[in-house]
């Protein structure tokens, strides 16, 4: 437990905030209103923009909030009010002992990320853009030097697919009303 | 004492975003008057004066109704969130610089280097105050007025946004405070990108749900859109938020394009530092109460958009343009240097 207080007093911004996340996850989760569990959805991210910026990456944490919270969760909400859905009553599935392998599964699959995530992420050696850097030049333009520079090919890439997917959206919507 | 300078700001900032509400409330039915010849509203103080407290007096006595049909946890928490938003984006906004102890001090509660990105991120969550209120009162007018204005306000952001690149590009940086020095430092950000002015000051206007842009109220056909079913004080709440939403479009307009707070020729007069920039201060909030008289006047000047046509304008007409205006710059600029 000591070792955990070390580390809280270090960042207790991000414990905090780590901490809400989760439990709003769950809350996600658990919820048998769709409604809800899109809310808690959009508070999760939020408290998940929150640690972005304590890792010193407001550029993202902004995006974040611009485009997932913003925009992409609040068209969830679209589908979600606008499906019928039915009685709340109707939605929560109940399947018996399936439930309950799938639930043992799933603690399977977390520890395995766990173990795997405490081998693989240690404190090692710096990478090329490290947070005094960072700071000296600013979060934006480093983000910005690195997309136009040498990872504008991914970037370009990514672009192109999702023009596509926006064309592919629009002639399927076209066909319909013919 | 430097450590508090932010506190202190954050204090006065929300008190002057507070109290612009009621003032607004009575500038805004007094110029109705005037625009329809009329004389506004003159019972209750000295030329009407203490009307917007009659005002608060009516909604704060009223009955607070809570339908039986609506969904109780949302219906009661979608007004608060139209009041959110609306004071956290005041972190950011830099209203100017003030020497206090020698030293000279950005008057802004939260220095980052984000600045506008963190304001179009806060103001876009507007929208989900707008479909939960709509959501919960399990009515179909609600429903439609809040799907309209959500859909409204989702296709104006993206001009929004492409509005103010040209700007940014042209300064190379997101901070607020860097926009306005540019600014001192050469022209107005209108004479530079008049177009993106144009176009930001369309979508602002869409983006607070004012006339001609106010299709998710409309009278007319929705009875009145995504607050038919709310009462007394949770009624008032959406026009808190409303109003505050229109003082920070406006302040941000006044930052982006029109100089901040930079006042012609005061910087030649050899006045004492702090002499001068209180007088910047001063120009800035005279400024936004003027960009808060054109929001009554536009009002009555413009007829309501149809849907179609909003639709059509916000996606065809607006951002090609404003992609125009960012390639457009950005050509000059290669040129230029």
């Amino acid at each position: 437990m000591d070792s955990f207080m070390q580390y809280f007093m270090i960042n207790p911004v991000f414990y905090i905030f780590a901490g809400i996340a989760v439990l709003l996850a769950i809350a996600m989760l658990t919820m048998d209103n769709p409604v809800y569990s899109a809310i808690f959805m959009v508070l999760t991210f939020f408290c998940i923009s929150v640690i972005y910026i304590t890792l010193e990456a407001e550029f993202i944490a902004a995006i974040q909030v611009l485009v997932y919270t913003g925009a992409i969760m609040v068209l969830f909400l679209f589908v979600i009010m606008l499906l019928n859905l039915g009685r709340e009553s109707d939605l929560v599935e109940r399947s018996g002992p399936m439930k309950y392998i799938s639930i043992l599964l799933a603690f399977g699959i977390l520890l395995q990320i766990g173990f795997a995530a405490k081998v693989t992420f240690g404190i090692g050696e710096k990478g090329m853009y490290p947070i005094e850097q960072v700071r000296l030049v600013g979060n934006t333009e480093t983000i910005a030097s690195l997309l136009f520079s040498q990872y504008v090919y991914p970037f370009e890439i990514a672009s192109v697919l999702l023009l596509l997917g926006m064309v592919g959206a629009i002639i399927i919507s076209k066909k319909k009303q013919e | 004492m430097e450590i508090f300078y932010p506190y202190i700001f954050m204090g006065i900032l929300l008190v002057t975003w507070l109290t612009s509400v009621p003032v607004m409330v009575l500038v805004e039915r007094k110029v109705s008057g005037w625009l329809q010849y009329r004389v506004g509203p003159t019972r209750v103080g000295p030329w009407g004066l203490l009307q917007p407290i009659a005002d608060a007096l009516k909604f704060l006595s009223k009955e607070d109704v809570v339908p039986h049909h609506v969904n109780k946890w949302l219906y009661i928490f979608a007004p608060a969130l139209m009041v959110f938003p609306a004071f956290f984006v005041i972190g950011v906004i830099p209203v100017g610089i003030l020497t206090l102890g020698g030293k000279e001090i950005l008057v802004q509660i939260g220095h980052t280097n984000i600045g506008i990105l963190y304001v179009l991120a806060v103001s876009s969550l507007v929208v989900y105050s707008i479909t939960f209120s709509a959501w919960a009162s399990n009515n179909k007018y609600s429903l439609l007025g809040g799907l309209r204005s959500a859909a409204q306000m989702m296709s104006y952001e993206l001009p929004m946004g492409l509005s103010i690149l040209g700007t940014i590009m042209l300064v190379g940086s997101l901070r607020l405070e860097d926009i306005v020095n540019f600014q001192m430092n050469s022209a107005w950000g209108i004479v530079w990108q008049p177009l993106g002015a144009l176009i930001f000051i369309v979508t602002a206007f869409a983006e607070t749900n004012r006339l001609p842009f106010d299709l998710a109220e409309a009278e007319a056909e929705l009875v009145g859109g995504y607050h038919t079913e709310y009462s007394s004080m949770k009624f008032a709440m959406f026009f808190l938020g409303e109003y505050c939403n229109m003082l920070t479009a406006s302040v941000m307009i006044t930052l982006l394009f029109l100089g901040g707070w930079n006042v012609p020729f005061v910087q030649g007069m050899n006045l004492e530092p702090l002499t001068q920039q209180v007088i910047q201060i001063a120009g800035l909030a005279l400024k936004v109460v003027f960009l808060m008289f054109f929001f009554v006047w536009v009002r009555w000047t413009l007829p309501r958009f149809r849907y179609d046509q909003l639709m059509n304008f916000g996606w065809k007409t607006l951002i090609p343009l404003a992609l125009a205006n960012v390639v457009i710059t950005a050509i000059v600029m290669a040129i230029v240097s």
